[in-house]
């Protein structure tokens, strides 16, 4: 692959080289005589007009008659009146009588055809000048040029059809799977920031509703990516709800719930107000476009709530989703490992100090932020940070509730969330009174139905999931029939594969950058994101679907 | 391969053309030099052609001329500019006179090279935002290919840095102004 990248190198190089130099070599394709006696002279060795460029006429000068056609190259005789005479055809030179003898246009001073003659006189002619073909390689231009179009054409014709080829995706989980093949659908996307067995986690994301009965539980499992996924556990655990009552995951890991949501009177960004995009979680997202001069860029959101009369504990729920920044970061990461990806996976893996490039805590993902909380604490007159909201993955919307500090809100709470523009999607902003925390019922991974181990593999324990790999997972728990929030909680990680065509884009001052100069890459990266932004989230919206990813493989 | 579209994708294809439509505006803002170099004939055209060569000139105390290569003679550079053989749009139809001695450098272009490729590199552009995020790759590659491809057709038939000497038998007239016309005679009759 290095040698591809080096001959790419020197092929443009040469290219680009051509461009200032080969003209030169051009530079005899014309030839000028300053009387009828040294075209005479060069007459034998001149390059015949219907030949190859290079070939020439080796007639010994001795054996050409006194007037003969000579298949010589064009011909002009530039008069001493200003005129010049252009021999499109067989011209032949006449010593006797000193002629040139053709039939050849007529140009005047200002190039404008005045007629045709069948000869000149030497004497008239201030100087005669030959041209021979040029010869191009255009023609192989051109079908280099067309196969890079066929191929391009080709990519986009595969990512029109099979987007997640094009994507990517961590493990999805349904749990209604009535919409085939529609990964807008997914209800849950696991670990998705785990990507090495070091960086294994637990991952909980809010399911939804369900009316359990017998405390029993379905869900589809999909790999619809380019990865392998490897999963250490499953769990779902369940609260159960009446009806207006809403069970909250929080970001401390407890679990709430709520009958009463602050009025939202007011929500404003940098676009206006954003009320009618964030009043209830429907899909419908508030999103603004990265900054195409750095994808680090914060923007400020402000929201104000009625406050309730009751004293009980508030907590901020965001639904919220990643954009692709971080995915289009992380194929970026890999493409500049380049065919050195694996083993230097494996390398981190085994290093003491796992570091990775896209990391919450440190590089990239630190630069980039996720979504910063604060509040106004009306006794002190300034903003309070409380928290942030953080979790990696494009495609399933997580539901999280922040619970909020004890300070004096004043006469209405005033929230802002501080993130990088571009970076995330929100569908939903609320804030809830909070009950104490609730322990949730846990619904357990039950073993499949026979026969499904035979198509799907394990190791350790852990279920491997390759692409394209699709089955149902039951669940079994001890839980009260009736309308259930659920939330899944995924243990594991997955390896992205490195795609052929990516082994060639190794980069490591990149990487190096990335990692070391996050603020920096960021800048200078926002441009060619910014190219491809539209169109990704455009197609991410048409998602459909592949049944056979591997097969796709090969053909990366 | 089945290819079945989704009907999501009709909301993707005004962001395409929009895309595509801004792509060939950027085409069509050429430089003086890309105006003059589409009059240029094609390569296999070339030796028919009673006209000058399209000439660069940088000198100092000028701006860059570019225009048709009328002729050199011992002190001076007769360029025409804004002629109907190499025309560019809004420049006044002139005869320049170039002091010799004031050239820094001159490079002369004779000939072109068909435009089918630059079409098929439009149609390139055109593709790249359907390939999502292997564009991150493909962007650059066809850049990097299109653009050398295209400087391959500018320096094709370019000859930089030509002495004064050498670009003679590349002018309208090879052997010079025509004998007793005197300059602004000659500015007429052109």
């Amino acid at each position: 692959m290095k040698q591809g990248l080096l001959f790419l190198v020197l092929g443009t190089a040469l290219l680009t080289g051509c461009s200032v130099a080969n003209g030169r070599l051009w530079s005899d394709y014309k030839k000028t005589y300053p009387n009828a006696k040294a075209l005479y002279e060069a007459y034998p060795a001149l390059e015949t007009k219907v030949a190859r460029p290079k070939a020439t006429n080796y007639q010994p000068s001795a054996l050409l008659p006194t007037s003969s056609p000579t298949g010589s190259p064009f011909l002009k005789a530039h008069l001493k009146t200003g005129e010049v005479l252009l021999f499109p055809g067989d011209w032949s030179l006449d010593r006797d009588r000193e002629l040139v003898l053709g039939t050849a246009y007529q140009y005047g001073i200002n190039r404008k055809l005045m007629g045709s003659v069948d000869s000149v006189a030497w004497k008239d002619v201030s100087l005669f000048e030959t041209n021979r073909p040029l010869p191009t390689n255009t023609p192989f231009r051109v079908a280099s040029t067309t196969v890079l179009l066929a191929a391009d054409v080709a990519l986009g014709i595969i990512c029109f059809t099979v987007e997640k080829a094009c994507f990517g995706s961590c493990p999805t989980f349904y749990l209604d799977d009535d919409v085939p093949n529609d990964v807008r659908t997914a209800d849950a996307e696991g670990f998705s920031n785990a990507l090495m067995p070091s960086m294994a986690y637990e991952d909980t994301d809010y399911l939804g509703v369900r009316s359990l009965t017998g405390g029993k539980l379905n869900l589809t499992v999909k790999n619809e990516a380019l990865e392998t996924h490897v999963i250490q556990g499953l769990k779902v655990a369940a609260v159960p709800v009446s009806e207006g009552q809403v069970a909250l995951q929080g970001t401390d890991g407890q679990f709430y719930l709520s009958n009463q949501a602050l009025p939202l009177t007011c929500a404003n960004g940098p676009e206006g107000d954003l009320r009618a995009a964030l009043l209830k979680k429907d899909g419908v997202e508030r999103f603004r476009p990265t900054d195409p001069t750095n994808l680090a860029t914060k923007e400020t959101l402000e929201f104000e709530f009625d406050l309730p009369a009751s004293g009980q504990p508030l907590g901020l729920t965001v639904a919220f989703r990643q954009s692709f920044v971080t995915t289009f970061l992380m194929y970026s990461a890999i493409g500049y490992l380049g065919p050195d990806y694996a083993r230097q996976l494996a390398r981190a893996e085994s290093a003491e100090n796992t570091l990775n490039p896209l990391s919450f805590q440190s590089g990239i993902g630190k630069a980039l932020g996720g979504l910063e909380v604060e509040v106004w604490d009306a006794q002190n007159s300034q903003w309070h940070f409380v928290n942030r909201f953080h979790e990696t993955g494009p495609i399933a919307t997580n539901t999280q509730t922040l619970p909020l500090p004890n300070v004096v809100f004043g006469d209405r709470l005033k929230i802002r969330i501080r993130a990088a523009q571009g970076s995330w999607r929100l569908d939903q902003v609320a804030v809830h009174a909070l009950s104490a925390p609730v322990t949730p019922y846990n619904l357990v991974a039950e073993p499949l139905p026979a026969g499904s181990e035979e198509i799907l593999s394990t190791d350790g324990g852990a279920r491997v999931n390759q692409p394209g790999t699709h089955y149902v997972q039951p669940f079994l728990g001890t839980v009260p029939d009736g309308p259930t929030a659920l939330f899944l909680t995924s243990k594991g990680y997955y390896l992205e594969w490195s795609r052929q065509s990516w082994l060639g884009y190794e980069n490591r001052s990149k990487l190096g950058q990335m990692v070391f100069s996050p603020d920096r890459y960021l800048r200078e990266v926002a441009p060619e994101f910014k190219s491809i932004e539209a169109a990704m989230e455009e197609v991410f919206w048409s998602t459909k679907q592949y049944s056979n990813p591997l097969n796709l493989s090969h053909e990366n | 391969m089945k290819i079945n579209f989704h009907p999501h994708w009709v909301g993707f294809f005004p962001a395409f053309f929009g895309i595509t439509f801004l792509a060939l505006l950027g085409g069509c803002v050429p430089s003086r030099e890309a105006m003059a170099y589409k009059e240029l004939p094609l390569h296999n055209r070339v030796q028919s052609s009673a006209y000058g060569a399209l000439a660069i000139v940088e000198a100092i105390s000028y701006e860059k001329t570019i225009g048709e290569l009328i002729a050199i003679d011992a002190e001076r550079v007769y360029i025409l500019q804004g002629n109907a053989a190499l025309a560019v749009a809004g420049q006044p139809r002139t005869l320049k006179r170039i002091k010799r001695s004031e050239i820094a450098q001159m490079d002369l272009i004779f000939a072109r090279n068909p435009d089918g490729i630059q079409a098929i590199a439009t149609l390139s552009y055109i593709t790249l935002p359907s390939h999502l995020l292997y564009a991150f790759l493909t962007v650059p590659f066809n850049l990097l290919w299109i653009k050398s491809t295209t400087a391959y057709d500018r320096g094709a038939f370019r000859l930089k840095n030509i002495s004064a000497e050498e670009a003679k038998k590349f002018a309208r007239f090879p052997q010079g102004l025509p004998a007793g016309m005197a300059f602004e005679e000659l500015k007429k009759a052109l």
